[in-house]
């Protein structure tokens, strides 16, 4: 299972994918990264902040420091932006750090709308979505505020994922309450419950086996599938589209039954299909990764698979085709 | 005790109202020793050396134009361009016609790069605009040149256009480029995100040492030839510290620079540069006075910013906003805004705030008023810069809380006419800029060019304040149009008070530095409408006669 997940993640692009991580002042990006950094166990994160100021970054973890550069010795990057996310962008495609995953930390009122539309178009990059952190008690009040509620309601409604935080410093009642704020007003976008399971959501699946074998409990549940006939591509979206809310990330690479081969992507409700892999040979099977919070998977991940079982090209077909 | 100059004019205009006109100033030292005419001047005379300079005997004098805001880095990477634009522009060494079709537009890069000796040296052009001068691509500049290293370069600098010869020299092919779509590489188009990544490519180009020295020569020339003698630069570190200063300090620095420029630096910059909380940042900056020089000095003042630019519509607006249902940008998140503006406050400083839209103004205000609840203070310098959008009970309010304004005039002349329709409408439109308001509730109120966002020519701004026409020829809000009195205010004394220095410039009294604009005409002869088409013809700075020389068609 690891090597098929490791295949999908290598076998994509060599661009690196890009998140944006959002949400207004306070809500918990920082420590989110914090996190994410100090843990990454193998994974290198380049992670783009506005200041180091607020990150606190163990010295002993410090391995150089190069003006707005900062090199750990887990192999992580982290660079502050300044003025320009295309600059810091530009030195993360540097090919000696050989990056897994760049997330990009958006300031407290921007929209990461606006920051995907200067990240998601950058050469060398990927775009794999837009995660936004909700403060669980500041928010109700924030997103009446005369000077930032505007900026709140919009953060929530261009995430691609949403995370709701400080829930451990509330009581029942008052988390409850905050959950169902953040559903009335987020619609359909997946909600993520547990705020420690980002950073592995984040890096797309790499993290879920590598930890896996460090035996660490995992807040996610993934479920890889291998389709031996091609696919109907156009059925998989709309699977994919219907498990909305609860596949929080899927990742395809798939042969299609009209031809071509094309890498498809799940990340909250978008569902994106990239052509082809130029330069890679022809796939022989086709493989789809799904993540999902660990208890709220494996009814989707079902659904999902049977859909594609029954409109599974069968193999013999393919066969007579190649015969002739 | 040096030699008294007495210099003689057709009319001095002291802007010191009990005072008000004369014919004679005794300069000491740099300094004014008394304005009145010769006759009145007699007992400083009889009893000291002198001379009398009656060069401008037939000119009129004003007191040194004062520019409280620009930004000369930002100058000196957009004046070595060449400019070919759909706008008159006078520059010291060129008076620039408007270039209004594409034909045009393709002669005069014909003409520029023939001009060129060095068939390899850079050419970037400053300008272009497809209403005016059509589809201009990749394959038109080769046909100028495919060879020499081209930028064209949109007006509002969100878009350029590459020749093969750039494509070449930064080494960008189709492979590099794949994947982008705001980067068309046939047409060798780059915008939005392109542009920023074009940019990033030419920064080397761009911010080289000598062309960034070049552009800074020149940015003293531009402020020499709008009769400045002081100057605002109000965002030191716009593009890096160290070597914006250092590069001020060789060139604006020695006695061949007729003007002083006051630094103001910029508090989220010099967070970055401490790495450590306001407070740091603060410390940091209380430090920067002991670097003054006499010509570029630092004082306790701040810049900080809250909402986005004009240009691109990102001011924050208050209900009910911009037409198409878009809203602005917070450059400073409310909160760190309050924490910044409470640091320097509490310490003292006077405090320069960016505000474009009503409801970064309403930050503004907000974040005053409970500053002066918490810790009151009389003549606190708190300004407000820009000054765009604005509702006269703002305007009561910053009278009541003891702000200042300096306000960029410019933008109701270039962007008033297109906001009515693809903005805010007719009525917010036309309001852009209150000034009137403003005098009527006797805030202290200054205009500045923001240069390179509107010329640097005060004359230039007092005549779209005193007469509010906009790019379509409307009067805008005519209720709002500043007195020839008022606006010369707004460019001299309200100015130096704006920098906090209205006890050593801003007008011709006794005590004061001599600094003067000499002028071709009387602004209060010529009234509003001729107010704009008034020559500088010299400065004096401490003393000393700068003559412009006028290299441009004329």
């Amino acid at each position: 299972m690891k090597s098929n997940t490791m295949a999908l993640i290598e076998g994509g692009s060599s661009d690196i994918p890009l998140t944006v991580l959002g949400g207004y002042l306070g809500a918990g990006k920082t420590t989110l990264l914090n996190r994410l950094l100090g843990q990454a166990r193998g994974q290198r994160y380049g992670v783009v902040v506005n200041d180091f100021g607020a990150i606190s970054i163990d010295e002993a973890l410090i391995e150089n420091r190069e003006g707005e550069t900062l090199s750990l010795r887990n192999g992580c990057i982290c660079c502050s932006i300044r003025s320009d996310l295309g600059e810091a962008l530009e030195r993360l495609t540097n090919g000696r750090w050989q990056l897994d995953q760049v997330i990009v930390e958006a300031s407290g009122t921007a929209d990461p709308e606006r920051v995907a539309a200067t990240a998601r178009n950058w050469p060398g990059y990927r775009w794999s979505g837009s995660f936004v952190v909700v403060d669980g008690e500041q928010g109700p009040t924030q997103i009446v505020d005369k000077f930032v509620g505007r900026h709140v309601a919009e953060q929530i409604a261009h995430a691609n994922v949403l995370v709701l935080s400080k829930l451990d410093r509330m009581d029942e009642a008052g988390a409850r309450a905050a959950r169902s704020w953040l559903k009335k007003i987020a619609q359909n976008t997946p909600i993520l419950k547990d705020i420690h399971a980002l950073p592995e959501i984040l890096c797309e699946g790499a993290t879920l086996s590598q930890q896996a074998e460090m035996n660490e409990p995992l807040r996610i549940e993934s479920h890889a599938i291998r389709f031996e006939g091609k696919l109907d591509i156009d059925a998989l979206v709309a699977a994919l589209r219907a498990a909305d809310g609860r596949i929080l990330r899927a990742k395809g690479l798939v042969r299609n039954k009209e031809g071509g081969d094309f890498v498809v992507q799940k990340v909250g409700p978008q569902v994106e299909i990239l052509a082809g892999r130029p330069g890679l040979p022809t796939l022989e099977y086709s493989d789809l990764v799904l993540l999902a919070e660990r208890g709220f998977g494996s009814s989707a991940f079902a659904s999902i698979e049977t859909t594609l079982r029954m409109l599974e090209e069968p193999i013999e077909l393919d066969l007579e085709a190649s015969e002739q | 005790m040096s030699e008294i100059t007495v210099y003689t004019a057709r009319k001095i205009i002291t802007m010191c109202p009990s005072w008000p006109e004369a014919t004679a100033v005794a300069v000491r030292d740099g300094r004014i020793i008394e304005v009145g005419s010769l006759e009145s001047l007699s007992p400083w005379l009889a009893q000291n050396p002198y001379r009398i300079d009656d060069r401008f005997s037939d000119r009129v004098v004003l007191p040194g134009l004062i520019d409280p805001h620009l930004h000369p880095a930002m100058a000196a990477v957009l004046l070595p361009m060449r400019f070919i634009t759909a706008m008159e522009w006078k520059l010291p060494w060129e008076h620039i016609e408007p270039v209004t079709t594409h034909d045009a537009f393709m002669e005069r890069l014909l003409e520029i790069h023939e001009s060129m000796d060095d068939p390899d040296e850079p050419l970037f052009t400053w300008g272009y605009h497809h209403l005016w001068h059509g589809e201009i691509r990749r394959e038109q500049i080769n046909s100028v040149s495919a060879t020499r290293p081209i930028v064209v370069w949109q007006r509002s600098f969100h878009e350029l256009i590459m020749n093969d010869g750039m494509l070449q020299h930064l080494a960008l092919d189709a492979d590099a480029l794949s994947g982008s779509p705001q980067i068309d590489y046939k047409g060798g188009h780059f915008y939005e995100n392109g542009a920023f990544f074009a940019v990033g490519r030419m920064a080397g180009m761009l911010l080289s040492p000598e062309r960034f020295a070049e552009g800074m020569r020149r940015l003293r020339e531009v402020a020499h030839y709008g009769g400045h003698t002081t100057l605002g630069d109000m965002a030191l570190g716009i593009f890096d510290f160290d070597t914006e200063l250092e590069t001020m300090r060789r060139l604006l620095d020695g006695n061949d620079t007729p003007f002083r420029t006051i630094l103001v630096p910029t508090a989220t910059v010099m967070r970055l540069r401490t790495q450590g909380e306001e407070r740091d940042a603060r410390e940091y900056v209380d430090g920067l006075v002991e670097e003054s020089s006499h010509r570029l000095r630092f004082g306790k003042r701040i810049k900080l910013l809250t909402d986005g630019a004009f240009f691109s519509q990102l001011a924050m607006m208050a209900e009910p906003g911009y037409i198409d249902g878009h809203h602005g940008e917070w450059i400073t998140i409310p909160e760190q805004f309050e924490n910044q503006a409470r640091e320097y406050w509490n310490a003292g400083y006077a405090i320069h705030v960016h505000c474009t839209g009503d409801l970064g103004l309403e930050l503004a205000l907000d974040t005053l008023e409970k500053l002066q609840w918490e810790r009151p203070r009389f003549n606190h310098g708190f300004t407000i810069e820009h000054f765009g959008f604005s509702t006269p009970e703002q305007v009561d309010r910053l009278a009541l809380l003891g702000g200042s304004v300096s306000a960029n005039i410019y933008y109701l002349h270039e962007l008033s006419d297109v906001f009515t329709r693809e903005g805010i409408g007719t009525e917010r439109a036309s309001q852009m800029a209150r000034l009137a308001s403003c005098f009527r509730a006797g805030i202290r109120t200054a205009l500045h060019s923001d240069f390179t966002m509107a010329p640097a020519l005060p004359l230039n701004s007092a005549w779209v304040a005193a007469n509010r026409v906009n790019a379509a020829g409307n009067i805008m809000a005519p209720a709002e149009r500043l007195s020839v009195r008022e606006a010369l205010e707004a460019i001299t004394i309200n100015a130096a008070g704006i920098l906090g220095m209205q006890d050593e410039i801003g007008s011709i009294r006794a005590g004061k530095y001599a600094d003067f604009s000499v002028l071709d005409a009387d602004p209060f002869e010529v009234g509003a409408n001729g107010l704009k088409d008034i020559s500088v013809v010299a400065t004096v700075f401490e003393g000393t006669v700068h003559e412009i020389q006028y290299h441009g068609a004329d």
